[in-house]
């Protein structure tokens, strides 16, 4: 019996070993060779089932259990790319934040779960990992918030439906032509989180749209043979040539990847420049890849290469692929000028600038400008999806080189926005608000273009059904919103532009009209409201486009035509309908909504006014709108009963709240302060670096370097922008910099006059001082020989 | 590392001087009170050496207390003062040295007083002296050589050419000629006034005590029959 003891025990000691050793071996330890291993792998998808490419299939497959097996999936998860909202996870320096850019409510939110300094916990402002990952997984790369622990937390979320999304093996790994970064974009908009790395990985195509299935759908139920053109199911079709007769993909895989994969989610052009017009940073130019600095083992923890990073993760070898460790070598590790880097003299440069300045400050990024570049990202402004209709956003307005002194002293060259949100003040602290909350508001208030856009749809279709009418007659032109000598035009976005046409003398207050032949027209013929019965076209005209201002029942009122006191609608029979109101007096015609006695524009006056206002120009709305949205803001709390703080807008580096009278009044807050992160790229050569000209570069009397300004932008029209000087950013002495510039012009003065002086010196010296000398030494030798005597 | 020689060379250096002014210093000849005066130098000598003295000190407490005490580059505000300091100084460097530069010539009565340390180590009498003594030429021409040295690796620093780790080495070049001259001024401090009163006089009002000037140069007032560059007995 103890026998039999001792062996169970034994064997389940060696088992335990066993096992043990093969979780480790499981890591995918590297063998030693320097060979690429050819992926001819079989597709299992997460009930660990093998994938069949023969067909199609509601069920992708999985890269956790297709790639896991090799590749410790867990230890790749707690990589820096997938990391960010797993509790203790190294923050390192600050970096890009996820912006939440809202522009129906203008909000442009910076968002990170590092606590990056300048950013919102997405978790403490409300979002929850469902809701991140629907705003962000378009530049997701897998894992980590699509992920979560809990699928249940947030009872909006559909991951039943949608499916976690797992880490894309093959969106930084797959050297494949057929990766297809955009097409992940769009899969995750669809809500296809589960089918994304398949569609995009181009082995398998995927049809359907998840965010269209009830929320009751699970991947078990496979397609709706009911239903082929509005919830579609996902499905995926494999591309069978892509497998070989076991049934294994063929992927094409690189350790280090390839540069375009991670400029998806890493690009960064100048607004305003062609792509043929930019360099590329000098090392990519060179021949070198992103990977070959910012590398990384299987815990996936890359290399990000700033100072000190070799410190926080106590891991020297990190700070050999940093600027300096390449260029400079690092002690007691890799000399300087690896692989041919060359290694800088930095010739004439002070030794304190290397000591208080990072190298990037000199050698990375735009050239400092008296207004700072403005710049898209990739994450921001979602660039790289790519398809009939524009997925990048002009917002948020980033701009660089701003100089940041950073925790460590050192200035480093940084890309800022500065943020814009609803939020409720309690105290001293401002609470966002996020768009959801905010949206429901916004209609009717922030949306002053669409209100017109919708108008004007109106008048086209109205315009149309009366061509259809008179086909032989030209009636129907384009509509247009005419208002302070400006003619504004429809958009594809359903939004406005400002025409070419010119408006008729006089136009300054909003009216509509059409343009026929280049020339801006009204839309009803032109008529005597006294002379009795209207002409039968005049009457289709006005009947036409007030049904389809109000194909239905509006809470607005009734869609009329107003000339002089005469009220013209459209009867319930269909005809044009007349009354007569006295105290209506419109000397021009009017179109509007008639409730009862009262006629009211077909849009407010203020839509009009911030229309004219905002169109054509960048901001999105005036301050008018922003205390409509506050009081409005206001009034649903009141109406709520909940009185806790009150509702501000935060934007253009000010936050705006209104006063007892209702008015509204600005002022500085830390929540409108901007948000900046560091930048390394693009790297300049060092004939393109600050100081390459002269000493003046930085130090001259309006040297944007520290004269620069850098404005705060925001979606709100207004004069209250908080504009900063570069030297008040980098914590600069402004009369230090003042006289230190003027210093800078009298370095020759200062420089011929004490080498003169030392001349001077040096001459006395040799003419008197070693001359004395030597009568010393010859006195000495004279003396010498007497003694001896 | 530097910190610590400046510490150490400059406490040493006071308290060498405390020893000797503990040992000899108390015990060495005085002047009389009031005795006829000898004019040694002019208004533009001392107007020179007074420039050079305040800048010397700006100097010496701009850059030693970054470095010392703040622990820091030299930067901002300081390193203009530095700057500014740096050529008031040079100027009036070089300004002694082609006022001074003659009269500091070594002669061979300056081995004598060579030989007996001055005085400084006892003995007493008379030794002989020109308009300087055989140690103020040491530390007149040691000053130029210092002057010199720090001046110009002071200008390599404030208008660089070369690179950063040759920088370095002219910025200790700079540092540790800087702190041998600050422990010659100490030195020279402690010998015109405690070690020797009544020599201080002389750089403030121009004139010195006849009976000192007969102790403490007395070839010079031979040679000038008491008046020189001008001066009389008064």
């Amino acid at each position: 019996m103890k026998k039999t003891a001792l062996v169970t025990s034994l064997l389940a000691v060696l088992a335990t070993v066993v096992i043990a050793h093969g979780e480790i071996e499981q890591g995918g330890h590297w063998d030693g060779s320097l060979t690429t291993p050819v992926h001819r792998i079989p597709l299992i998808d997460d009930e660990d089932q093998e994938v069949s490419p023969t067909y199609g299939s509601t069920v992708p497959f999985s890269t956790r259990k297709t790639c896991g097996p090799c590749h410790d999936y867990s230890t790749v998860a707690g990589g820096f790319h997938f990391n960010s909202s797993k509790k203790g996870a190294s923050a390192g320096r600050g970096g890009e934040p996820w912006i939440w850019v809202d522009e129906r409510t203008g909000t442009q939110l910076p968002l990170s779960y590092r606590g990056w300094p300048g950013t919102w916990n997405p978790e403490e402002v409300g979002i929850t990992e469902w809701r991140f990952t629907q705003l962000f997984g378009r530049h997701m790369a897998g894992g980590d918030m699509g992920e979560p622990a809990d699928t249940l937390a947030d009872p909006r979320s559909r991951w039943d439906v949608s499916g976690t999304v797992e880490i894309n093996c093959l969106g930084c790994h797959g050297a494949s032509p057929r990766q297809d970064h955009s097409e992940w974009g769009k899969q995750m908009a669809r809500e296809n989180f589960r089918w994304a790395a398949t569609a995009a990985s181009g082995i398998g195509a995927v049809t359907g749209v998840a965010s269209r299935l009830p929320d009751t759908w699970t991947v078990h139920d496979g397609p709706d043979p009911d239903d082929a053109e509005y919830a579609v199911p996902p499905t995926v079709q494999y591309d069978p040539g892509l497998f070989d007769h076991k049934g294994r993909a063929l992927f094409e895989m690189n350790r280090e990847p390839p540069d375009r994969n991670c400029l998806y989610c890493h690009s960064v052009s100048q607004v305003d420049m062609e792509k043929w017009e930019m360099d590329s940073d000098v090392h990519s130019a060179c021949g070198m890849k992103c990977a070959d600095c910012h590398r990384n083992g299987l815990d996936h923890n890359m290399v990000r290469g700033y100072d000190g990073e070799a410190d926080e993760r106590g891991d020297l070898a990190v700070a050999e692929f940093s600027c300096e460790g390449c260029h400079l070598g690092v002690p007691q590790g890799a000399l300087g000028g690896r692989l041919g880097a060359p290694r800088p003299s930095h010739k004439g440069i002070p030794p304190v600038h290397l000591d208080r300045m990072a190298c990037t400050v000199c050698h990375a990024g735009a050239g400092p400008a008296k207004m700072p570049v403005r710049v898209r990202t990739s994450r921001s402004n979602r660039l790289g999806i790519y398809g009939v209709a524009q997925w990048y956003t002009d917002s948020p307005y980033i701009v660089e080189p701003v100089y940041v002194k950073e925790s460590d002293g050192k200035l480093v060259p940084h890309r800022m926005m500065w943020p814009a949100f609803w939020g409720r003040l309690e105290g001293e602290t401002v609470t966002p608000l996020l768009p959801d909350e905010v949206g429901p508001f916004a209609d009717g208030i922030l949306d002053a273009e669409q209100q017109i856009g919708r108008m004007l749809t109106s008048f086209g279709e109205g315009l149309a059904a009366l061509a259809m009418l008179y086909p032989d007659q030209d009636l129907a032109g384009e509509p247009v919103f005419v208002i302070a000598g400006k003619v504004y035009r429809l958009n594809v976005d359903g939004g406005l532009d400002v025409s070419d046409y010119a408006a008729p003398v006089g136009a300054q207050t909003g009216h509509w009209a059409q343009v026929r032949d280049g020339k801006v027209l009204p839309l009803v013929p032109d008529f005597d409201p006294e002379a009795g019965d209207v002409e039968i076209l005049v009457e289709h005209a006005i009947v036409s486009i007030v049904e389809w201002l109000a194909p239905e029942e509006d809470p607005r009122g009734e869609p009329v035509y107003v000339r002089g006191t005469r009220v013209y609608g459209r009867s319930l029979e269909g005809f044009l309908s007349v009354l007569d109101l006295p105290d209506t007096q419109a000397d021009t015609p009017i179109w509007g909504w008639r409730r009862y006695d009262e006629i009211a524009p077909l849009v407010p006056e203020f839509t009009m006014r911030a229309v004219e206002e905002t169109v054509g120009i960048e901001e999105q709305f005036n301050e008018e709108q922003v205390v409509l949205m506050l009081k409005a803001l206001n009034d649903a709390a009141e109406e709520r009963g909940d009185a806790t703080g009150e509702f501000v807008y935060v934007c253009a580096g000010k936050m705006f709240r209104l006063d007892g009278a209702g008015k509204l009044t600005v002022s500085d807050h830390p929540a409108a302060a901007p948000c900046s992160w560091p930048i390394a790229h693009d790297v300049r050569p060092a004939g393109q670096s600050l100081g390459a000209g002269s000493c003046t570069d930085c130090h001259g009397p309006a040297a944007p370097f520290f004269f620069g300004e850098v404005s705060a932008f925001g979606p709100l029209k207004t004069d209250h922008v908080a504009v900063r000087i570069m030297h008040e950013i980098q914590e600069a002495d402004l009369a230090l910099l003042k006289a230190w510039a003027r210093g800078v012009r009298l370095r020759r003065v200062y420089a011929v006059g004490a080498w003169v002086v030392a001349a001077l010196m040096a001459a006395a010296l040799a003419r008197y001082g070693f001359a004395g000398l030597e009568r010393a030494v010859r006195a000495l030798a004279v003396r010498k020989p007497a003694r001896l005597d | 590392m530097f910190r610590l020689i400046s510490l150490i060379a400059v406490a040493g250096t006071a308290a060498l001087c405390a020893l000797h002014y503990a040992t000899f210093g108390t015990r060495r000849w005085r002047p009389g009170e009031s005795g006829p005066s000898v004019y040694r130098f002019s208004v533009w000598e001392r107007l020179i050496h007074a420039f050079g003295l305040l800048a010397f000190l700006t100097l010496a407490g701009t850059g030693f207390w970054t470095v010392v005490v703040r622990r820091d580059p030299l930067d901002g505000w300081l390193w203009m003062v530095h700057a500014v300091a740096g050529w008031v100084f040079g100027i009036a460097m070089v300004l002694m040295t082609l006022l001074w530069a003659v009269d500091c010539r070594f002669a061979s009565h300056d081995w004598t007083w060579t030989k007996r340390f001055g005085g400084y180590l006892g003995g007493g009498g008379k030794l002989p002296a020109g308009r300087f003594n055989a140690g103020q030429k040491v530390f007149f021409w040691c000053s130029v050589v210092l002057g010199l040295g720090t001046l110009a690796s002071g200008l390599a620093l404030m208008l660089p050419v070369f690179d950063p780790p040759f920088q370095e080495s002219i910025c200790q070049v700079h540092r540790y000629g800087s702190l041998l001259f600050v422990i010659s001024v100490i030195v020279h401090l402690y010998v015109a006034t405690l070690a020797n009163p009544g020599t201080v006089r002389s750089m403030v009002v121009g004139t010195v005590d006849a009976e000192w000037a007969e102790h403490h140069h007395p070839l010079w007032l031979d040679d000038t029959g008491g008046t020189h560059d001008g001066g009389s007995r008064e």
